[in-house]
């Protein structure tokens, strides 16, 4: 369970908060957090991720404040959480390098990281693209890869930052059926987005305008 | 004949003594300019503007404190090492540290703006993220190594005031050209001076080249 309480955050000290007293609980498999570009998404994704601090309130992640665990406990909880960027940031070398990066640094042996990425790949329609260096990618296939180096360590939380934007009708069909079928089998999804996305598919949706939450539905 | 081997030597001595300053720089200044990269304190955004001031000291002021710390009266007397090839190295690499740092923190800093988070995103600890930003900025590292050379071979005011210009010994390609210029001997002056300027040049365009990949 996630539980966000009265969560507050700005970027500077004497800067405008960017989140304002944002509370919310998250027992389901999917949420989603929409409203227009600017209206905070991006930084409550980042927060719930641990990649920043909030400035006031807190994020419990079953329980556990990130910030209060500190070493190998700290670390070993955070694995549980994957955040992917809305640009995808791809390391140099090919795709299958990329895909097995988020292994590897969880200790996997190289043959059985490069087995359980060619699985995710598989599972993504891009077995072909395993050997391809990632300078040749089109923006459409580093976001499938981007996403394939996110659900390969099975994460428990996947937070995806507008997984749909800059994507053609084809594959934001794609990525949508991937989460549905594959990923919220393994993982509870948190994404972020300002397209329009099948309600059906989640939970709860929180509607977010000027770092504020205007709905809960 | 004698023309040749002088100038070999002063060339070969050259490289030598900036070689060894860019290996003495390199140990201290790519750990430092990381530790500065993910330090987040306010020290280090201030260290950071020191380097920064400091890339354009003057070297014969540099070369003046490195003479008065190493002469036989001073702190570091006790070593002898005034008038040594190695002091001269020393003097380099003290010369290109803050050239080294803040080059690396400006280029390497934007390699870490996108992988460190990415790094961090998908689980890796600080020190893995760690790793990760410098196998991206590989090319950042080499770069900052070869421009440090390019400004330490090319430097005169330390190599002059703490080397002395000992013939056979302490003399470099900047301080010999300086030296055979006074002398109006302008044959090995030139020679040393396109020697120069192509090793400089050389680098120069492997730099671009690595920036350009």
């Amino acid at each position: 369970m996630i539980e966000v309480r009265n969560l507050w955050f700005k970027y500077e000290p004497n800067g405008e908060y960017v989140l304002k007293n944002i509370s919310f609980r998250f027992h389901g498999k999917a949420i989603l957090i929409s409203g227009p570009n600017g209206s905070g998404k991006t930084t409550l994704l980042k927060i719930i991720s641990g990649l920043l601090k909030p400035t006031k309130g807190m994020v419990l992640i079953e329980g556990n404040n990130l910030w209060e665990l500190k070493g190998k406990e700290g670390l070993s909880f955070r694995r549980n959480i994957v955040y992917v960027h809305e640009e995808p940031v791809l390391f140099k070398g090919t795709v299958l390098d990329n895909i097995i990066y988020p292994l590897r640094i969880r200790g996997y042996g190289k043959d059985e990281a490069i087995r359980k990425a060619l699985d995710t790949l598989e599972i993504l329609n891009m077995r072909n693209l395993a050997y391809m260096n990632v300078k040749k990618l089109s923006t459409g296939q580093m976001k499938l890869v981007s996403l394939a180096r996110a659900i390969v360590s099975k994460p428990k939380y996947l937070l995806l930052d507008e997984p749909l934007a800059t994507l053609d009708r084809e594959n934001m069909k794609h990525v949508l059926m991937v989460i549905k079928n594959h990923v919220l089998k393994k993982s509870n999804v948190i994404m972020a987005s300002h397209r329009t996305v099948p309600i059906k598919f989640f939970d709860k949706t929180i509607e977010l305008e000027n770092g504020s939450i205007v709905e809960i539905i | 004949m004698e023309f040749i081997f002088e100038t070999s030597e002063i060339v070969l001595r050259s490289i030598f003594v900036s070689g060894l300053a860019t290996v003495l720089a390199s140990a201290w200044s790519l750990p430092l300019a990381f530790l500065l990269l993910i330090s987040e304190s306010k020290i280090g955004r201030i260290l950071q503007d020191i380097f920064n001031s400091l890339v354009s000291i003057p070297t014969v002021v540099l070369g003046l404190l490195l003479y008065l710390i190493f002469s036989r009266s001073g702190p570091l007397g006790v070593f002898s090492l005034l008038y040594t090839p190695c002091i001269i190295s020393i003097g380099q690499a003290v010369l290109i540290t803050p050239l080294m740092i803040s080059f690396l923190t400006s280029s390497l800093g934007k390699v870490k703006e996108t992988v460190w988070e990415t790094a961090i995103a998908l689980g890796a600890s600080k020190f893995q993220a760690s790793i990760t930003v410098l196998k991206e900025g590989y090319v950042q590292l080499v770069r900052s190594i070869l421009v440090g050379f390019n400004r330490a071979i090319g430097e005169l005011g330390v190599a002059l005031m703490v080397g002395g210009n000992i013939r056979g010994y302490t003399r470099v390609m900047t301080t010999a050209i300086a030296l055979e210029v006074s002398k109006g001997n302008f044959d090995l002056a030139i020679t040393l001076g396109v020697v120069l300027l192509i090793t400089t040049l050389a680098i120069t365009v492997i730099v671009r080249f690595l920036g350009a990949r």
